[in-house]
Order: structure tokens, then C-alpha cells, then sequence
């Protein structure tokens, strides 16, 4: 006998998680534009389209969440996404705090040591070569070849 | 006016020595820059702008051009080998250019966007010299009830570039309308969903959103399932050119597409982005079998190249013919102009024809000399996708901060790149396509402008759509649009429920 | 390739100075400014008129400053503020300048609620550079001769005429603003991006009038496709002899788009001279002046900077009140 599904599986179904990212959203919209100034159809306010929408958002949500759980199918959902899913905005980001105090030299390097995390295959020797090699490519192509205004090195 | 007679003037003045060269480093510090995803052509003519005052006015504009096409050739090859945008006409190019790729014809793809564009920037070059005058004033004739109704037609069209569910698309777009609302109001000052945060109340960056959509969510599903790559990496890499087969069906998409862009490029105020867009839902829906679209069908890359380099040769001319910029770029050669003491306006053509002509031969010349940089680039390009995707992806990540970074020199863009990575990787698991959210976030804050605008011309009537002919004949397309859009679901459900 | 290497030595000098550069700036040092390139940030986006005006300066700058170039840095976004806002955060060290005008140096303050600097005291003047003149143009199907006759019928039928602007609380709604204030009379606004998208909404016929600057304008108007109704300048624009000022039907009217330089607050007074002084001499320059004067149809000023000064402190008084009286208010 096949093992007794997961708790909730009726909720981890494409459509299903979809419609209600879409009705998550309208809320949060509704909710962000509830003061703003609506106005008339022929005059419209702040608040006039953007309400307008997020309701025709909401309507689809709930559609589309119906008709997720009237389909079949099954997300997976396991460790290695979490890993992709932190370590690759986690090196963007990263790069976004130390390339204006630090320069882009200080960011690549981090970025790509963060971004290795988010892979199952890296290897560290690897990983170092190519940081060094970016490193290098950057400032050639970037810095001297274009010639684009980025701080390289750290503020001392 | 002699067309021949200009030409040969133009062509005279561009193939100097020195203007050849300018025309060179243009042009290859361009596809350098179009290939960085983030940093577009706007940032780097900026940045060289200053050169050009001491050069002659005609070469500090063809070099300025040459970097502008040149980005362009260089957005599509991120866009094909990695699903990267490179500049917002090539958005349209991840969809089946990337499919492509991973179907081992990334060669092919190449190809075709090379010889695409240049085809189309032939054909471009030979409008722009016969039709400069007409052609501007039909741009001119496009008011707020005239775009309303043609972003009308596209945000419709904007469901046609979806190949899955069509209510999930209409919702895609309609995410996408919200998120390009983010931001100040035009029409009243006031800030919308900017939640208090300064940096907001310019809105959201195109490109952080479509890097972090399209590229980082591409790289993260690429990492959570290896064994699902097809890659790139271990297939084997048939034949770089394009078959006869494949020629055959892209020629045609060539042609159509660059009648596309060359109309709607005229148009100021992303004609050239529009032009890449509809081109790719022309060829879909004519099509004999529209389900290959999205899996990697050549005319989905053919088209839209097409369309997008006349659409960009086409923006030229109002800022030629009227001195009045389609978009950012051209608003920069205005000021390279005037910089030179020259007035850009209806007089350019007569009062200074060596520099007119010059331009438009050279914009010629400039896409002869990518194609020829291009073409054998593409072998090169290919290598690439050999290296071990660990590897690769690292190089992806860091040329996408680093592009998102430099578009403003401010890091809070590549946090929002973040941030919408984890959307786009989000959006892949949940089979949502990317597409029409760009397509609704760019066209959306165009359209509500442009109604709101529209009100207040006609003093709040809102028959000013139908009394003006231009807009009428849009809605009326758009209706049409609707229906064929409409009429495969309509029928589909009654054949539900006539087999139920 | 000679460019390319011009923009690298540029780049790099900037890049490596910059980052050595923050250590110190000894005041006494105001004699030789400047020792390295200098930046002048600037409000708006590449290619526009006031762009321009800061390419203007730049190229004359170079031969008259010790061999430093002065590199336009644009930072466009929030109405002129975003500039401001960093430009207010840089040492006084001569070395980061902000290209002033009315939006982020006269009326942000009124226009956004939290402003992170206050236009009165977060600057200091360094020298006026030149007014932009700026026309207002008519439609041609309109049938009036002059401003008077087009106020005239204004008046009688409120909110019956439009004109175009750039954005709330941006110059162009401003001063149509002071003019319909002043004139008695009430125009509908409609607002568009760019003085580029004004100018084609007006010969389009979808505005009545705009105001627009006459380097942008000059072209539609010499052929025949929007009428120069009036200039907002005291006196005549030379190139435009058909235009009269708008003092014609409004006694007293006179508007200027002014651009300056200003530096952060608490600039040496000794360096603030020495600055001045070198940007009068580059306004001097014969090719500038003609740039300025001739290419951009615009009026090279210059002068000390305490002209500049008492400029700011009067625009200062004067344009939050037109806009309050206006209705503008942050949001």
C-alpha cells in the first residue's frame, strides 16, 4: 500500500499555492491603498486603478485556487531548494552591502564564496579560482575597459 | 530630394576612415555592454557622451549609435545562452531563444538573431531614407487616447504570449500592472504601495525585476534540479548554422517582424520595446502550430530580433526628423547634438544633409559590422555553455549584480534583484509565466497615464477614445483580439459540456 | 584607440583619487582647487536642457581648472531630490557640486513630506550660471493673437483651457501655476513625462499651451507648429522676436528658470570665492558662452555668489507660496 499522503497535500498543488500568492497579494494590496484618495471615472484618484485591480486580482485567485484543487498534481518540496532559494539572493545581497563601503573587489569575492553555498556540487579550491578569475575579469572588462564608475576599492 | 544622390552623400561621409573607426568602437563597446545584463545602452551613451565633444558632430553620433545597436545584438545573446535579458526588447527573446539553447540549437539561435537584426536594419536603414517625413508625422499623431488604446491592445496581446493556462496569465499580467504601479502617481503626486521607503517613490527597476525574474529564478531552479538542465552542458551541440528547415521558417518571421518594428518603432515612448513584444505574438498567432512557441521555436527568436532592431533604428527617426526623443537614448543624441551647436528638428535634414545621411548610412554600416563581429563570436559564445554549470553560475549571479548595480550606482536595486529571484524560482515551481507580468508592468503605468490623461484632455468625456480614428481602429483591434483570444477557451468549455 | 583610453585615464583617476581622496581635504588647500576632478551632480537625466547646460560647463572647465576635468554625474529620481539629498551628504570640499535649480533648492520642502535636508540651510550658493528662458506655446488652431486675448477668454470660461506640465509640482506646473494665479484664471492640468512629450502634446493639439523651454521649443516654432504666445523673462527672447514677454498683459510678470552651482553647507568662504571665481571664467569662454548662449538659447549669468544667494533666499519665499496657494501638498 502507498504511503498515506503528507498533511495539507491538497494545498501543494501549482495552481492551488498560485491563487493564493495572487489573493495574498490583492489583500496586501487593498490593505497598502486603503486611505488613498479613489476620486471619480472621470476624474480618478490615487487609489482608483490599483484598488480596481487588486479586486480583479482577488476574483482570479480564487479561481485559479479552485481550479487547482479540482486538477491533480504534486510539488516536492525538499532541502536542496532551500539551499538554492537562501544562498543565491544571499550573495546578491551580500554584493549590495559591501560594494559601497568595501568596493566591488570585497563584493565579488563574497558573493561568489556565498553564492557557492547555494550549489550541492561546489568544490572549494574551485570556488576560490573563480572568484579570483571574476575578480580579475571585472576589473579589466568593467573598470579599466568601459570605464564604469564603481568604487573598486575599500574606503580607508 | 534625390534619394540616390543622399545616399551616396551619406555613404561618403560614413565611410571615412576615422568614422569607420568610430563606428567600430561603438559598436563593440556596445555589445560588450548589451551582453552585461543590467547596465543598458542609456548608462554607457551617457558615459562617453562627453568624448564626443571633441569630435566631429556626425562621428560623436555614429559612434553614440553604434553603441545603441550594438547593446541590442548583445541583450540577445544573454538573453538565448542564459535567459537573461540583456535590455528590455530582449525579454521576448528568453521565451524561445532560451528553449533553444536548451535544446542544443543555442547555435542556431544565435545565428538567427544576428541575421535577423541585421536583415531588418537593412530594411530599416532603406525606410528611414525613403519615408523619414510620413513616418514621423504619423508618430506625431499619437496622443493619450492613442496610446490607451494601442497599450490596450497589448496588454491583450500580453495573454497571447502565455503557452499554459490563460487565467494564471491574465492574473501574471494583472501582478504585473500592480507592481508597475509601485511608486508616485504622475497624474496626483501622490506614492502608491511605496510603504514609506524614499528609493520606491521612483518605482520598481525594470531591470532588477527582469534579471531577478527571468535570470536568477532560472539559476535557482537550475541548481534545486541538476538532472533537469538538458543541458547546455552534455548535449551535444549540433551544427552552429541553421538548417534549411529552420531557415526556411525564420526568413518569413524576419520579414514580418521588421515591418512590425519599423511601424511601431516611429511611435515615441517605448515603441522599440512594444516593437520586440509584437512581434513574437504575430508570429505565435500565425503560426500553423502555435503550441511550439515557448518550447524553442525559431520564429519566436527571428520575429522579435527582427522587430526589435528596426523598432530601434525607427526611434531615430522622430529624434531625426522632429527633433523629439522616442525614448532615453535619444533624448541623449538630442543633447549630443546641441552640445554641437546643432538644433535637431524638421531643418536637420535640409539645413544639414551630410550629417543626416551620414547617420543613416551609417546605422547601415554599424549593423554590418556586428553582424561580422557577431557571427563568429557565436562559436565562441557556444564554448561557454561548456563550462560546468557550478562554475557558470557563479559568473551568472556576479554579472547580474554587478550589471543591476551599475544602471544607478545604488545597491537597493540589486536587493529588489534579490528579492525577485526568489519570486521568479517561485513563479517556475508554481507554473506561472514570467512574460506577461513584464509585459502587464510595463504597459500598465503607460496605459492608466495615458487614460487619466485622455479624461482630462476631453474634459472627462469619455467618447474621446471612439471620436478619434486612430484610437477607435485600436479598439477595435483590441476587440477582435479578444475574441480570437477568447474564442479557443469559449469553445473549449462548450465541448466540456457537450461531453459531459 | 585614443577615446577609449581618454575615458579610462578619466576613469581611473577618478576611481583611484576618489578612494584615496576621502581622507583629507585640508581646507587651506582653497587656493589650488582644484587638485583633482571634481563632480557636479546633476537632478536630472541625461540629454535634457539642464543636462546640457552642465556639459556646457564641463567642456570649458578643464583648461581653466589646473587640468581637472568636471565630470556631470546624473542622478535623476524624485523630482531633483534624490541628487540633492546625496549632493547634502558630501564634505565641503569643493570637490562634489549639485546643479541647482528651482525644484530641489526652492520648493521640495512644500512638495514632499520628509525631505531629509532643508533647502534654506543645506547648501551653500556658489554661482548663478544661467536662465533657461522658457516661452509658453499655443496651439495653432487657437485663434489668439497674444497672451492677453487668450487670458481674456480664459476667464470667462473656467477650466475650459489645459496646458501640459511635466509633473506635479515640477517648474513647468509651478509657474502655469503663478500664471494662472496671477492672470485670475483657471486651466486644467495635464500631466505628462518630459518637456519632449508637452511640446508633441501641444502641436498634437491635445493641450492648449505649455510652457516649454525655448531651446526645446525654438524648432516647432520656426515651423509653424506651436505659436510662441509669450515669454515668461522680463524682457524679449532674441530668438524668438514675435514672442513678447508675458509682462505685456501681466504688468510686473517675470519668470526665470535659473540654474547655479551650490556646494554642501559650510564651504570655506575663501574657497567658495576661489570656486566662483573659476566658474566665472569658464562662463567667459568664448566657446562656452556660445554654447550657452547661442546653441541652448539660453542667458550665461554668472556673478558672486552672494548675488546667487540672495537669488535662492527670494525664490525660497516665493515659489512655496505659489504652490500652496496652488494646492500642492505632500501626500
Amino acid at each position: 500500500m502507498p504511503a498515506p499522503p503528507p498533511r495539507f497535500h491538497f494545498l501543494r498543488r501549482a495552481d492551488v499555492l498560485a491563487g493564493l500568492l495572487f489573493i495574498a497579494v490583492a489583500v496586501i494590496g487593498l490593505w497598502a491603498s486603503r486611505h488613498y484618495p479613489i476620486g471619480t471615472t472621470t476624474r480618478m484618484g490615487t487609489g482608483y486603478v490599483p484598488r480596481l485591480l487588486c479586486w480583479i486580482l482577488l476574483a482570479l485567485g480564487a479561481l485559479i485556487v479552485v481550479q487547482g484543487l479540482r486538477a491533480g498534481g504534486f510539488i516536492e518540496l525538499g532541502r536542496p531548494i532551500w539551499r538554492a532559494m537562501v544562498f543565491v539572493p544571499l550573495s546578491l545581497l551580500v554584493f549590495a552591502f559591501l560594494i559601497g563601503p568595501f568596493g566591488v573587489v570585497a563584493a565579488t569575492v563574497a558573493l561568489v564564496l556565498v553564492g557557492a553555498l547555494a550549489g550541492r556540487e561546489s568544490r572549494p579550491l574551485e570556488v576560490v579560482a573563480v572568484a579570483v578569475l571574476l575578480v580579475v575579469l571585472t576589473l579589466t572588462i568593467f573598470v579599466w575597459g568601459v570605464g564604469l564608475p564603481i568604487p573598486v576599492w575599500p574606503e580607508w | 530630394m534625390d534619394f540616390l544622390a543622399n545616399l551616396a552623400l551619406g555613404f561618403g561621409v560614413a565611410l571615412t576612415p576615422a568614422n569607420l573607426g568610430f563606428a567600430l568602437v561603438g559598436c563593440l563597446v556596445g555589445t560588450l555592454v548589451g551582453v552585461l545584463p543590467g547596465i543598458g545602452p542609456v548608462a554607457t551613451v551617457a558615459m562617453l557622451l562627453p568624448l564626443t565633444f571633441h569630435l566631429e558632430p556626425v562621428s560623436g553620433l555614429i559612434m553614440l549609435a553604434g553603441i545603441f545597436y550594438g547593446a541590442q545584438y548583445g541583450g540577445s545573446t544573454t538573453a538565448i545562452l542564459v535567459n537573461m535579458p540583456g535590455e528590455t526588447s530582449s525579454v521576448v527573446t528568453c521565451i524561445d531563444g532560451h528553449q533553444m539553447a536548451r535544446n542544443g540549437r543555442a547555435g542556431a539561435a544565435l545565428t538567427v538573431a544576428a541575421l535577423g537584426s541585421f536583415f531588418a536594419g537593412t530594411v530599416a536603414t532603406f525606410m528611414i531614407a525613403l519615408f523619414s517625413p510620413p513616418l514621423a508625422k504619423v508618430g506625431q499623431s499619437f496622443g493619450a487616447p492613442e496610446y490607451f488604446s494601442l497599450m490596450v491592445v497589448g496588454l491583450i496581446a500580453a495573454v497571447v504570449l502565455a503557452h499554459g493556462s490563460i487565467i494564471k496569465a491574465v492574473a501574471m499580467v494583472l501582478l504585473g500592472l500592480l507592481l508597475g504601479l509601485v511608486g508616485t502617481d504622475g497624474q496626483t503626486g501622490g506614492q502608491r504601495f511605496t510603504f514609506g521607503i524614499t528609493i520606491l517613490s521612483d518605482g520598481i527597476g525594470f531591470v532588477p525585476l527582469a534579471i531577478g525574474v527571468f535570470g536568477l529564478g532560472e539559476v535557482i531552479a537550475n541548481l534545486v534540479h541538476p538532472q533537469q538542465r538538458r543541458d547546455l552542458v552534455s548535449s551535444k551541440i549540433s551544427n552552429l548554422w541553421l538548417t534549411k528547415e529552420e531557415f526556411k521558417q525564420a526568413w518569413p518571421a524576419s520579414v514580418r517582424g521588421t515591418l512590425v518594428g519599423s511601424i511601431l518603432g516611429v511611435l515615441p515612448g517605448g515603441g522599440a520595446t512594444l516593437s520586440a513584444f509584437a512581434g513574437y505574438v504575430v508570429e505565435k498567432k500565425l503560426a500553423r502550430d502555435p503550441s511550439r512557441f515557448g518550447k524553442g521555436a525559431i520564429e519566436g527568436v527571428a520575429g522579435p530580433e527582427s522587430a526589435n532592431n528596426a523598432g530601434a533604428q525607427a526611434s531615430f527617426i522622430p529624434m531625426l526628423t522632429l527633433g523629439i526623443p522616442g525614448n532615453a537614448v535619444m533624448a541623449l543624441m538630442i543633447g549630443a547634438l546641441t552640445i554641437h551647436g546643432i538644433q535637431p528638428g524638421p531643418q536637420v535634414m535640409t539645413e544639414r544633409p551630410a550629417l543626416f545621411w551620414g547617420m543613416v548610412a551609417s546605422m547601415w554600416i554599424g549593423n554590418l559590422m556586428l553582424v561580422i563581429i557577431n557571427l563568429p563570436m557565436i562559436g565562441l559564445w557556444v564554448q561557454l555553455l561548456k563550462v560546468p554549470y557550478r562554475q557558470l553560475y557563479l559568473a551568472i549571479l556576479l554579472f547580474s549584480a554587478i550589471g543591476v548595480y551599475t544602471v544607478n550606482n545604488n545597491s537597493f536595486e540589486v536587493i529588489l534583484t534579490a528579492l525577485f529571484g526568489v519570486l521568479g524560482y517561485v513563479f517556475i515551481r508554481l507554473e506561472c509565466e514570467p512574460a506577461p507580468l513584464l509585459l502587464g508592468f510595463i504597459l500598465g503605468p503607460l496605459m492608466e497615464e495615458n487614460l487619466r490623461r485622455a479624461m482630462r484632455i476631453s474634459g472627462g468625456d469619455p467618447m474621446i477614445f471612439l471620436n478619434r480614428p486612430i484610437s477607435l481602429g485600436l479598439l477595435i483591434a483590441a476587440a477582435l483580439l479578444l475574441l480570437v483570444v477568447a474564442l479557443p477557451f469559449i469553445r473549449g468549455k462548450r465541448d466540456e459540456v457537450f461531453q459531459g | 584607440m585614443p577615446i577609449a583610453s581618454l575615458a579610462r585615464r578619466h576613469f581611473i583617476c577618478a576611481a583611484v583619487v576618489t578612494a584615496a581622496g576621502f581622507a583629507a581635504a585640508p581646507a587651506f588647500a582653497q587656493s589650488t582647487w582644484p587638485e583633482r576632478p571634481v563632480r557636479l551632480v546633476v537632478p536630472v537625466g541625461a540629454g535634457g536642457a539642464a543636462d546640457t547646460l552642465a556639459r556646457n560647463l564641463s567642456s570649458g572647465f578643464q583648461q581653466i581648472a589646473n587640468g581637472q576635468p568636471l565630470i556631470v554625474e546624473n542622478r535623476p529620481g524624485g523630482g531633483g531630490t534624490t541628487a540633492a539629498a546625496a549632493v547634502t551628504r558630501e564634505k565641503p570640499d569643493g570637490y562634489t557640486l549639485f546643479l541647482a535649480e528651482v525644484g530641489a533648492n526652492a520648493v521640495a520642502h512644500v512638495l514632499q513630506a520628509k525631505l531629509p535636508y532643508d533647502p534654506h540651510t543645506a547648501f551653500t550658493p556658489i554661482i548663478h550660471a544661467a536662465n533657461l528662458p522658457v516661452a509658453v506655446v499655443m496651439k495653432p488652431t487657437l485663434p489668439y493673437k497674444n497672451l492677453a486675448e487668450l487670458i481674456a477668454d480664459a476667464r470667462k470660461q473656467p477650466g475650459k483651457f489645459n496646458y501640459a506640465s511635466a509633473g506635479i509640482g515640477n517648474w513647468t506646473h509651478l509657474f502655469m501655476a503663478y500664471l494662472n494665479a496671477q492672470a485670475k484664471i483657471e486651466m486644467v492640468n495635464v500631466v505628462y513625462r518630459s518637456g519632449a512629450e508637452m511640446l508633441t502634446s501641444v502641436v498634437r493639439g491635445d493641450a492648449d499651451v505649455a510652457p516649454i523651454t525655448v531651446s526645446t521649443a525654438i524648432g516647432q516654432i520656426k515651423e509653424g507648429k506651436v505659436k510662441g504666445l509669450a515669454g515668461f523673462p522680463a524682457k524679449q527672447i532674441p530668438q524668438l522676436p514675435d514672442t513678447p514677454p508675458a509682462a505685456q498683459a501681466l504688468p510686473g510678470f517675470q519668470i526665470e528658470l535659473w540654474h547655479g552651482i551650490v556646494g554642501p553647507a559650510g564651504i570655506d568662504p575663501a574657497l567658495v570665492a576661489r570656486i566662483n571665481a573659476i566658474f566665472n571664467q569658464v562662463l567667459e569662454t568664448p566657446a562656452v558662452r556660445n554654447a550657452i548662449n547661442v546653441s541652448q538659447a539660453a542667458e550665461a549669468v554668472g556673478g558672486p555668489a552672494s548675488q546667487f544667494d540672495a537669488l535662492i533666499k527670494a525664490e525660497l519665499k516665493r515659489w512655496p507660496e505659489v504652490a500652496k496657494a496652488a494646492g500642492m501638498k505632500p501626500e
